[in-house]
């Protein structure tokens, strides 16, 4: 699978289509303003319930932002069949809080980032455009709750032994144990600091915590889409 | 208030008329309490010393005013010696043309030491001729070569008293002044009563000793009657008096260097007279209960310490001494003579009686002391043995006569061992004495407070209060599970090992098994007693959690469905009203107070986080939001690892969001800062916040409108302090002032450490 974040170069590359799954008025205006502010020449497409949403299931989009909370349901199950579909698409999840365990497991459904929509249009239109370039969106508790998960999830030997790691009695590939430096990463994210303070903090750049905390995005992810895409196939999706 | 000290009462909390009325009504009580003692003290210092006085001014009158033969008579193998006969030796004595034998033992030995009815009957005989010697009308000593010299009698006077009668007279009166000293340094105590009557007891006993030592010549019968019996009951006075020290001797006596001095000098005292000097003395047997004594009082020197062969020394005397007094008190007095199977008078009979009664009681007690009462069974088996034995003593002694063997003496002297014995044994593995009662209503608050603490916490302070409670060793042993279901009230705390340990249930996942041992400092048994008050804090404590889990789980659940509503409701309009709003400004309060809506169901919403989690998140929030301000947040935090790894008071939490939120704002807003300072340090057990910005250019910091009157709101519900100034370059925790120009506005606040983390 190739992920969006895995290719730096894609962060100048402009985004034609875009998916705004919202379902107030208010914030379907002020999450298109801020989608045009940040993208001016893209095709933006808007939709107000996960019923709506489903049909838009086949087509691609290089971004949707997605409502957690729709009347019709939760936008996690859009995401998740959307993921098995379009893995390589951007999928922006948007919440007025990001301590809702909705955001955990909406990053556990593959989503690539959430943005927070008590933030200004300016603030949105710059994070969707630092998630293009690379950049990621995490809090402590967020950061906080990754490491209990993986914690859960691995056994001591595997926790931390790296990518190499040898599968373990759980059933966790070696892909999906946390390095070293990824739960440094974490750990100091949790602990309170910016993107910027832990690239000080460990004496790395700013884009490498970035691409560590892709990374972990993308371990967190890789067991929801591979269940997803079980029942996808299953259901005759794929 | 403490009423007991009024002056230390601040400006602002005025003592009230009660707490006056209550300081004056303690200190009056006091005051009455000590005057009190101190005319306790007074009467028996000035009645001792006018006591002394007096049996001093008596006794001397006494040996003064007696008549004496002259020439005067001095005792020799086989008959007197008379001043001026050289070595003649004077075996009869002729009164009034009757002749009679002389008999040493006359002025040697009193009748109470008669080793037989004959001998007996000769010193009666001639105590008899000596009181009527100097009314007849003449008398004449006649010597073994018939030599006859007229004897004359006149008062001696106390030029002319005879160490006879001084060795003893200071004997009694050293004795009455250490009793004195005493009295004077101790104060009205019972031990120091209980000194005072011994020593007067032996004054005046051994000074009508030394009177009658002395051989008075004349008086009427009746006098020379009251002497022997003001021996006896002084006598027995002392000796019961020293029996009364022994008995609180292993507690009360403050200063046991005089009274055991007081017991050696009347050792000491007695044994001179009786050995060097011939005194008649048929107190003969203090002398044993004082060695006794003195025994009893060098072991009291160790009653503070915590050597181990000290203390196992104290048990086995306590034990010894308890169990052998009315023993060795009825032996000693036989051996004295003081008690004779051939010269029983009636009083003697009273006297055996009263020693069996004695008996009795020492045995009720031996049998209510504590170490019997740890397993229930020892005590009928106990009372019926020690019964059995007394019946058996008292009838081997005073039906048998002592010097006889017989079959109930046997028995109760085999008793008598085999208790004795069991009971050293006891107290060597016990190694205890007693303790005042555990007030339960006194450990309610503790109780409380265990209860209210957290789950992960209770046990160790349930275990904490136990090892206080009983001043005993303890730990909650992983091999002892604790039950599912709550255990009955008999089997919720249950003495084991005889004592040596108290196992007390534990309480599902609420309180863990524990293993109590060693109580009393490891001197002592826990008892059923004890069982009883655990089962009674256990069950208090059950009800307490019970109680507590139900008002957390109710509060918790309360507090999400607030930040419940808030997150869906007032955040889903305010988020629809910032969306909408054009103006910026107007826009940025709305994202401002959504913010803050945000860090408030933050701590509403969440339960069991720790301090540095929470700090961690406000790092965040705070950092992210001056950022979105133009700034740049300087985060320092002092605080030591335990405090960040413990339970956050949710309440806490709230409040410290809230004036992070309101601070950080309000310095974004008037002061435009590039940088911001906030630093958090636990000092003295108090949380000191510092925030600092750049100074907004007015004296005051800002409006003192919501803002200032919620964080000082806030502030205080946290029973906290807070203030704003202008930064006077040596705030502690404030940021240099090159980050913030020429002047910066410090916000501090100061919050108790208790306050923060929840219990």
């Amino acid at each position: 699978m190739t992920t969006p974040s895995a290719d730096l170069t894609a962060t100048t590359r402009p985004l034609d289509r875009l998916l705004i799954i919202e379902d107030q008025p208010d914030g379907q205006v002020f999450l298109r303003a801020a989608a045009r502010r940040a993208f001016r020449h893209a095709q933006i497409d808007i939709v107000d319930s996960l019923a709506e949403a489903n049909t838009k299931l086949a087509q691609r989009y290089d971004l949707a932002i997605v409502d957690l909370r729709l009347g019709d349901g939760l936008g996690i199950d859009w995401v998740k069949r959307y993921r098995v579909l379009h893995p390589d698409g951007w999928v922006v999840i948007a919440t007025l809080f990001d301590d809702d365990d909705l955001v955990f497991g909406a990053l556990r459904a593959g989503v690539d980032g959430y943005v927070l929509k008590e933030q200004s249009e300016e603030s949105i239109a710059e994070a969707l455009l630092g998630l293009v370039r690379g950049e990621s969106a995490i809090s402590p508790r967020i950061a906080r709750k990754m490491l209990h998960h993986f914690r859960a999830e691995s056994p001591p030997q595997a926790f931390g032994a790296g990518a190499g790691a040898n599968a373990d009695a759980s059933g966790a590939t070696p892909s999906e144990a946390l390095t070293e430096r990824e739960l440094e990463v974490l750990s100091c994210i949790g602990q309170g600091l910016s993107i910027k303070q832990t690239a000080s903090e460990l004496g790395i750049k700013y884009f490498t915590v970035n691409h560590h905390i892709k990374s972990v995005y993308r371990k967190l992810s890789i067991r929801t889409r591979a269940q997803a895409a079980t029942e996808a196939a299953r259901r005759g999706l794929l | 208030m403490n009423p007991s000290t009024p002056s230390t009462a601040t400006a602002s909390v005025e003592p009230t008329q009660t707490g006056l009325a209550a300081a004056h009504a303690s200190n009056a009580s006091s005051s009455e309490a000590q005057r009190r003692a101190t005319r306790a003290d007074a009467w028996l210092w000035y009645g001792a010393l006018l006591t002394g006085g007096l049996l001093c001014a008596l006794l001397l009158a006494a040996v003064a005013t007696q008549q004496r033969p002259y020439p005067a008579v001095t005792l020799a193998a086989d008959g007197w010696r008379l001043e001026g006969q050289n070595d003649r030796i004077f075996d009869r004595l002729k009164i009034d043309e009757v002749v009679h034998p002389i008999d040493p033992a006359w002025l040697l030995e009193s009748p109470g030491h008669a080793r037989d009815v004959t001998q007996l009957i000769r010193m009666y005989v001639g105590e008899t001729i000596l009181q009527g010697a100097p009314e007849a009308a003449e008398v004449s000593a006649v010597a073994t070569d018939g030599t006859r010299v007229k004897l004359t009698f006149a008062k001696r006077g106390i030029a002319d008293v005879g160490p006879r009668f001084w060795i003893p007279f200071l004997s009694g009166l050293t004795v009455y002044g250490f009793a004195l000293l005493a009295i004077r340094t101790g104060g009205a105590r019972w031990e120091a009563f209980f000194l005072w009557l011994a020593a007067t007891g032996y004054f005046v006993a051994i000074g009508l000793h030394g009177w009658h030592s002395d051989r008075p010549w004349a008086g009427d019968e009746s006098v020379w009657g009251i002497a022997r019996w003001g021996i006896v009951v002084g006598s027995s006075l002392s000796t019961w008096c020293i029996v009364a020290l022994l008995w609180v001797a292993p507690t009360k006596i403050g200063n046991p260097v005089y009274a055991a001095v007081v017991c050696v000098l009347i050792a000491l005292g007695d044994k001179l007279a009786v050995e060097l000097h011939g005194t008649a003395a048929p107190h003969r047997w203090v002398l044993g209960m004082s060695l006794v004594a003195l025994i009893a009082l060098f072991v009291v020197q160790w009653q503070r310490s915590r050597r181990t062969d000290a203390i196992v020394a104290r048990v086995a005397l306590r034990w010894s001494v308890f169990a052998l007094v009315p023993g060795i008190v009825v032996a000693i007095t036989i051996w004295t003579g003081f008690v004779s199977e051939t010269t029983l008078p009636r009083w003697n009979n009273l006297a055996l009686t009263a020693y069996g009664v004695l008996m009795i009681g020492m045995s009720a007690l031996v049998v209510r002391h504590r170490l019997y009462v740890i397993e229930d069974w020892y005590r009928p088996a106990l009372a019926a043995l020690l019964s059995v034995m007394v019946a058996f003593l008292v009838m081997g002694l005073g039906f048998a006569g002592w010097r006889t063997v017989s079959i109930p003496l046997v028995l109760g002297a085999v008793l008598a061992a085999v208790l004795t014995l069991w009971a050293i044994l006891r107290g060597f593995r016990s190694l205890g004495r007693g303790h005042p009662p555990i007030d339960t209503h006194a450990l309610l608050p503790d109780l409380l407070r265990v209860a209210q603490a957290n789950a992960d916490a209770r046990g160790e302070l349930w275990l904490a209060l136990l090892r206080r409670t009983f001043v005993c060793d303890g730990l909650a042993p992983n091999g002892i599970a604790a039950p599912q279901t709550p255990p009955d009230a008999a089997e919720i705390a249950t003495v084991r090992n005889s004592g040596a340990s108290l196992r007390v249930a534990g309480a599902a996942d609420a309180l863990p098994s524990l293993e109590l041992s060693g109580a009393r400092n490891g001197v002592d048994l826990f008892t059923p007693n004890d069982a009883a008050t655990v089962t009674l804090l256990h069950t208090l404590l059950q009800q307490a959690i019970a109680a507590n889990d139900a008002f957390r789980s109710g509060a918790h659940t309360e507090r999400k469905r607030i930040a419940a509503d808030l997150h869906d409701d007032i955040g889903g309009r305010l988020l629809s009203l910032s969306q909408r709003l054009s103006a910026p400004k107007e826009a940025r309060y709305v994202r401002d107070a959504l913010a803050d809506l945000r860090t408030m169901t933050h701590a509403l919403g969440g339960e069991n986080f720790t301090w540095g989690e929470r700090l961690a998140d406000l790092r965040w929030d705070l950092t992210e939001r001056a950022r979105s301000g133009g700034a740049t947040l300087n985060w320092q935090v002092q605080v030591e690892r335990t405090v960040l790894d413990s339970k956050a008071r949710t309440e806490a939490s709230v409040s410290l969001g809230a004036i992070g939120s309101e601070l950080l704002r309000n310095a974004i807003e008037h002061s435009v800062p590039r940088e911001i300072g906030f630093s958090i340090t636990l000092k003295d057990n108090h949380w000191q916040l510092v925030f600092q910005h750049p100074s907004t250019g007015s004296t005051r910091p800002w409006s003192a409108g919501f803002g200032m009157n919620s964080i000082r709101r806030r502030v205080s519900e946290l029973g906290g302090s807070c203030e704003w100034r202008s930064y006077d370059g040596d705030e502690e925790g404030a940021l240099s002032t090159g980050a913030f120009g020429e002047t910066s506005t410090v916000f501090t606040a100061k919050l108790p450490n208790e306050n923060m983390i929840e219990n």
